[in-house]
Parts: C-alpha cells; structure tokens; sequence
C-alpha cells in the first residue's frame, strides 16, 4: 500500500486519543463511526466467505484441472467466465481473493477480470434481489444481468487484447509465492523453497509447483482428515490478511463520503438524459453499496428514469471506492483504470440504449 | 521431518483474527447489530465470528504449512485493528436525523406504488398498528383506521395546506443503504408540526395519486425510537 495508506491507521488512533482527551465525541464522529463499522461488519463475512472458497480452491483445485477447464480459445473463455458466477454466486467484496487465487493457479487475466466484474450481477442473488426490489419486474432484473454480462464480457475481451499479452505487469503480486516474503522451509532449517536442499528431513514437496508456496500438498494431507481443512483455513487466513486492508480502507473512504457528501446534493445536479446516468453514476461510485442491496435503493430515486438507474445498477457492482482500493491491491495502477474507466463508459452507453428504448 | 511440526507463528495475526472474532461476537451480544446491519443478516456476524476464530485458531495451532508465512508490518495489520477500536471507543448511534437531513424522502415509496400488495383494513372497528412502510408499499388500501409512527420532515415538496410529511427509515441491508420511505400527513386544523419530532398518529390513510394520505385524527408525540429503522 502506499504510505498515506500505511500510515493511516495511526493518524486516527492519535486523532481519537486527541479528541477523546480534548472533551468529547462529535456527532460527525459517530455518524462516521456508524457507516464505517456497518459497511464493514456487511462485508466482511462475505470476505471471509470468498477467502475460504480460495482457501478451498487452494487445496482442492489442482492447477492442471484449471488449465484444462479452461477453453484455448480466449473470448469464449471470457464469455464462460462471466457466466460463472451463476454457479459460483460471490459478492464483489468477496470475489477479489478468489480471483487472486484463480490467477496463481493459472487462469488468463482477462477471464479472472470477467469474473471479477460479472460474478456480483450475474448470478441468482442479485436477480431475485432486483426483482423484489422493482416490485416482481421481471424485465428490468434481466436487464440489469444482461447489462452486467455485456460490460463484463466486452471488458473482458479488450483486457485480453491489451492486458494478457503483458499480464505479469499488471499482477502486483508475486503469482509464484503469492507474495509471502523469505518462507521458510517446515523442517526448520534456512533453506529456502523451490530448490533442493540438504536438510535431512523426508519432504520431497517442494518441488512440485502447485500451492503458492511451491508445494504439492497431497503427501501432506494424505495423513490426516483434518489437515485439509486445517490447511484450507490458513490460506485464506493468508488471503483475507492479503487483501483485507484494502476493503478496510475502501470503506474507510466510502463511509467519509456518505458522511460528508449528501446524495441530494449529487441526486439533484441534473436529470436530463445525458447528465443523470452520469449523476447515478457517481451515486453508485461513491455510495459503494452491496450489489444485493443497491436495487432496494435505486428503487428509491423515483426523480430518475429507468435507464439512468440501470447505469447505477450495472456501474456499481463493478466500480466503487471499495473496490477501487481493493483493485489496487492486486492489479497495477493502469489494469485498475483501464478496467474502471471501460466498465464505467460502457455502463453509460448501456444506459443510453436503455433510454433510446424507451426505459 | 514430520509434517505435523508445529509452526512459529506470528502472534500478530492470531490476534488480527481474535480481536475480529471478539468484535462480531460482542456487536451480536450487545444489542448494537440493529444500529449497524439489517438484523435479517444476523447470521453474517455470527459466520464472521465462527471464520475468524477458527482462522485463529488454525494459525495458531495448525501445523507448520512452510512458506504461506507473509511478513507483514503493523502498519499493515493496524488496519484490522483501527475499525475495531474505532467502533468500540464511539459507539454506533441511530442515523435517522442524520437520513432525514441528508436523502431525500421517497414518497411513493420502496415499491413506487405500483403495486401488488393490497392493504385491506376495512370491516376494523379500532385502529389498527402498521407501519409507514406497509401503507407506502401498498398498491391499494381498502379502508379502516390506522396507527403509524413516524418523524415529521419539512419538505420542499408541493403539498397542500395542512400537510406536511412523515417518514419512517428503511434499512435493505446496513446503514449506508437506510433511506426515509414517507407519506403525506393531512394534520388537523391548528396543529403546528415540528421538523424532526417523532409522533404517533391515529388516522385513516388511502392511496392519491401522488403517494399515500394519512388523514390524522389524533398526533402525539413520543421519543425517538431505538433503533429508528424499519427492515
């Protein structure tokens, strides 16, 4: 993370202790303590549900069955992989360690991008969510899903164009040892991984590349039930620590402007047809709401068209101030634009096509 | 070497993962979820509690897994912690002030008035406990006398003489997401509404064309209620 990000935590542990002991708790304090603890207690479970489906991935996924599932022809496999998500329905809090983990064990970036930005709108929960929330339409829930997979896939498409050829830049950590730095060896000597050594023990694992860590765990786990689970919840202990801190931050961010930033001030800026796409646009950027949730308040923004609230619907899964700082916890700065910047654009001409149709 | 060799852990990410399991377990137990998150998702703390603790708990005790060790520095893991101490040191407060200054009430409420639920309160002779929600998500009231409570909000909306609004906060999943649902409040000649103050309303509602219409027979005020959401 960068410094203002590292040094974050202890500024306002000193401007807590500051304000405690100058006489008292504001209420912009507790309105912001508010949002920040309740964006987080909502979304961290679901992260900790995506860390143990890594976790699991980890462990039981071998990385040649990855390899084979996935087809050779790359836009087909962009056009499976933002369907996955109706077997694999992950929230996008949730989804990011995951597709961390699909990419160590080999998947494109372009497909782990599809999946990324797909799996929190293409999938049964968000479906049945907007259909409630939207009083049982049935037209606007698959549009919506429609919309998801169309930005999802074309994204995906162009990331395969631009971003695969030089994947290994875009990836900001170490695919081979997941960017855990100086392992040491179990058998307590300092040998380090990857290459043979000659410390007496009997592990003969090290060499066979499949864990993050350069390990093939089957020898491991062959003597014990309860090692798999045992192991699948120390990798995803590891993930969740990996990219925990930037969802922490990202709501950090997002409950600073649903404290300081009020949505009528942004809700009425403008309606016409170009401008309140772009309006809900920013609503969803900066509201950084739950893709189940977000249709109970997109309903709410009756001064809006349908088509202008798509924008909303299909943009905020996709890009937030969470996920932003999420992005940045794994993709390079360019991957995490280029990504925002295409989904966002597409989202709005999705919402234009909408309102030509008369939405 | 046996597989079963014990790992020297990092202390620091036992107690990442403890003080996460101790924090969902005490937002359940001290009755603050209802202020945070949509209590229908309870189960979410309660998972987080049984995930994160069992992640201590393997970190802790699990055997040696050789090389997923990241060394982190605190700057890192003070992430995990700041949310936590932040939370416990201010407590969570009803934001339903803060809703009614900051978004803007939803007359038709959640489902626009479109519609498929049917209110049917005729055939009462009292009147009838509902809530704001239920009138404004009604396509239909048939009827009957109602009590509802709900906060008075100035508005700059176009009503008639002697209306003003009352809204009641709906929460879908967590605070970021509580909006005012309203409806309109025909109050009695000479009664003077206050912004902000909560009341209880005895009276008969039916459906306009632009929202719903409490017709107000009796308003008393009473405190704040805690939590002020709506679920």
């Amino acid at each position: 993370m960068v410094n203002i990000q590292r040094f974050l935590p202890l500024a306002v542990g000193y401007a807590l202790l500051q304000t405690i002991s100058s006489g008292g708790i504001t209420p912009w304090m507790t309105t912001f303590a508010t949002f920040f603890a309740a964006i987080l207690l909502e979304a961290m479970p679901f992260m900790l549900i995506g860390a143990i489906l890594s976790g699991t991935i980890e462990v039981f996924v071998p990385r040649e069955r990855i390899a084979r599932w996935v087809p050779q022809n790359r836009f087909v496999a962009v056009m499976l992989f933002g369907l996955l998500g109706i077997i694999f329905p992950i929230c996008e809090c949730g989804i990011v360690p995951v597709i961390r983990r699909l990419l160590r064990k080999g998947v494109p970036l372009s497909c782990g991008i599809t999946y990324l930005l797909a799996a929190p709108i293409v999938q049964p929960v968000v479906l049945i969510a907007t259909l409630v929330a939207f009083m049982g339409s049935w037209e606007i829930a698959w549009l919506r899903v429609l919309g998801g997979y169309l930005v999802a896939i074309t994204v995906g498409m162009l990331a395969a164009i631009f971003l695969d050829p030089k994947s290994k830049e875009h990836i900001v950590f170490d695919l081979a040892t997941d960017d855990y730095a100086e392992p040491t060896c179990g058998c307590g000597c300092d040998e380090h991984h990857h290459h043979d050594h000659d410390c007496g023990c009997d592990e003969h694992h090290h060499h066979d590349d499949d864990c993050c860590c350069g390990h093939d765990h089957a020898d491991e786990l062959a003597d014990n039930k309860f090692a798999k689970v045992e192991f699948v919840l120390r990798h995803a202990a590891q993930d969740f620590l990996s990219t925990g801190s930037y969802l922490i931050f990202g709501a950090f961010i997002a409950a600073a402007m649903q404290t300081f930033i009020g949505q009528d001030t942004l809700a009425r800026i403008g309606h016409g047809p170009i401008l309140a796409p772009l309006v809900m646009m920013v609503l969803a950027f900066t509201l950084s709401l739950c893709s189940a949730a977000d249709a109970f308040v997109a309903t709410s923004f009756t001064q809006f068209s349908i088509a202008a609230r798509m924008a909303f619907l299909v943009m905020g899964p996709m890009v937030d101030i969470k996920l932003m700082a999420m992005y940045n916890g794994f993709l390079s700065r360019k991957a995490t634009i280029f990504i925002f910047g295409l989904a966002a654009g597409l989202a709005f001409i999705y919402s234009i096509v909408m309102r030509l149709v008369g939405m | 070497m046996s597989s079963k060799t014990k790992i020297k852990y990092d202390w620091r990410e036992v107690a990442v993962f403890a003080a996460w399991a101790l924090f969902f377990l005490f937002t359940m137990v001290s009755g603050r979820l209802p202020l945070y998150i949509n209590p229908k998702f309870g189960v979410l703390p309660l998972l987080g509690t049984l995930v994160t603790a069992l992640m201590a708990l393997a970190l802790r005790y699990g055997r040696k897994h050789i090389g997923c060790a990241e060394h982190r520095d605190w700057s890192m893991l003070s992430w995990f912690l700041m949310p936590v101490i932040v939370s416990l040191i201010i407590p969570p407060v009803g934001l339903g002030a803060f809703v009614a200054g900051n978004r803007q009430a939803n007359l038709l409420g959640p489902s626009q008035g479109s519609g498929a639920i049917s209110l049917n309160l005729s055939g009462r002779s009292g009147y009838k406990d509902v809530t704001i929600l239920q009138l404004a998500d009604a396509g239909e009231i048939k009827g009957g006398k109602v009590t509802v409570e709900g906060q008075l909000l100035s508005s700059d909306q176009k009503l008639g003489a002697n209306e003003c609004l009352i809204a009641h906060y709906q929460m879908v999943c967590c605070v970021a997401d509580v909006r005012p649902v309203a409806i309109i409040l025909r109050y009695p000649e000479g009664y003077k509404p206050t912004a902000d103050q909560w009341v209880r309303v005895n009276g008969i509602a039916r459906r306009e064309k632009r929202g719903v219409v409490l017709e107000a027979q009796v308003i008393q005020p009473i405190s704040t209620p805690n939590p002020p959401y709506l679920y």
